[in-house]
């Protein structure tokens, strides 16, 4: 015979369960942060806030490292 | 300071189209204690870059340089952005002996340089070399208008009449001033279209290509942790006329375009501002005034014939681009 959960049982539950969820995205984030990987610079696909810009292309994406190389010609 | 050590770093990248060419902010974190972030670094100098862009330009009659411009009255208080350029270009003037003038407005657009060339294809410079007429190295104007601008904090006196052309110089100003907001982070780079200003806490070293008038591509490459680099050249500001070519670095003494032998400098320098101020004279200067201005902080200029000349320490630092 299967022993019925309470409705306070049940939420204990759930928020144990929550929290433990949260803990886990903390963890593996403070584990990138330290790696020197902030996943808020993106994984080398656009990662845009662009702000809108008059007769602007303006993307907010990530370059490979080293640093991006840069050119520098007449204009 | 060019340097040889590399490590890895990661950047965010913002491209903008301003001053009529391809401007790029590339920062890459983590920033120093206390800096803002570099997502916020970007937007700041992007900022800083369109403020500039929009007083500086003169192809905007609403302006604030073309409002000074328009202004008969003899002094105007400006805006302090505009005060500041105007003061920079002086000094750059100074500094070049003339050469780099910023009241070439109306020989400018006799020229034929009235509108922006922004998107429009140049014409050909092997052609134009080909018509153009005999070499030699360019002077300043016998009476410098420029000597008459006086700037004392946002008032701006000149006399009646005398307009003003911040060119290239805009560029190197408006470069220098967003790198000022970047100086915390990691890393950065400003390519203000071909004016570039790089750093960054790190000292990391990139690497810069000068890209070659003639050939297309890029000529030679070197790395530099910190400075500044600008090009000066004939190959995108160059038009036909009924007479021949025409292109938009003039010989202040005639107030015709300059044909010097040379078709492109690039320099180095602490500042965008100097690169800037450096490049343009070294062209104007001829092959040999050129190669002796270069040779204390480096560059390289491109002949007619379409030879790199490298000066100074890039003779020991660059090499062939990839």
């Amino acid at each position: 015979m299967t022993k019925r959960l309470s409705t306070k049982t049940l939420t204990l539950r759930l928020v144990v369960a929550s929290l433990a969820a949260s803990a886990a995205i903390a963890g593996g984030l403070a584990i990138q942060m330290a790696g020197g990987h902030d996943p808020a610079l993106g994984a080398g696909t656009a990662n845009a806030q662009p702000q809108a810009t008059s007769g602007s292309q303006s993307d907010f994406g990530q370059s490979a490292s080293p640093p991006a190389s840069v050119t520098t010609r007449a204009s | 300071m060019i340097r040889d050590q590399r490590r890895e770093t990661r950047e965010l990248e913002r491209r903008l189209d301003l001053f009529g060419t391809s401007v790029r902010v590339l920062v890459g974190g983590p920033a120093s204690e206390g800096a803002p972030s570099p997502d916020l670094a970007a937007a700041v100098a992007q900022a800083v870059l369109q403020s500039c862009q929009a007083e500086l330009t003169r192809f905007d009659p609403g302006s604030e340089l073309s409002r000074l411009n328009a202004d008969p009255a003899p002094a105007r208080v400006t805006s302090k952005l505009v005060a500041g350029a105007i003061a920079a270009a002086i000094g750059a003037a100074e500094r070049s002996g003339g050469l780099v003038d910023l009241t070439l407005l109306g020989a400018m657009k006799d020229a034929g340089y009235a509108g922006s060339r922004a998107g429009v294809a140049p014409a050909s410079l092997r052609d134009a070399l080909q018509a153009a007429p005999a070499r030699h190295q360019a002077a300043a104007a016998r009476e410098p208008a420029w000597r008459w601008i006086a700037v004392t904090g946002r008032e701006v006196r000149r006399p009646p009449g005398l307009r003003v052309d911040l060119g290239g110089t805009a560029k190197g100003f408006a470069a220098d001033r967003a790198a000022a907001a970047l100086k915390d982070q990691h890393t950065f780079a400003v390519d203000a279209g071909g004016d570039i200003v790089i750093g960054g806490t790190g000292a990391v070293p990139r690497t810069v290509a000068i890209a070659h008038p003639l050939e297309g591509g890029r000529g030679i490459q070197f790395e530099l942790a910190s400075g500044a680099v600008a090009t000066s050249g004939l190959g995108t500001r160059i038009w036909r006329t009924e007479t021949g070519f025409a292109h938009h670095l003039l010989d202040p003494s005639t107030g015709q375009p300059a044909w010097t032998g040379v078709i492109q400098a690039t320099a180095l320098a602490a500042n965008g501002l100097e690169a800037e101020t450096l490049a343009k004279t070294a062209l104007l200067s001829g092959p040999e005034g050129g190669l002796q201005l270069l040779e204390a902080a480096g560059g390289a200029l491109v002949l007619d014939d379409g030879r790199i000349v490298l000066a100074g320490p890039l003779r020991e630092h660059a090499q062939e681009a990839a």
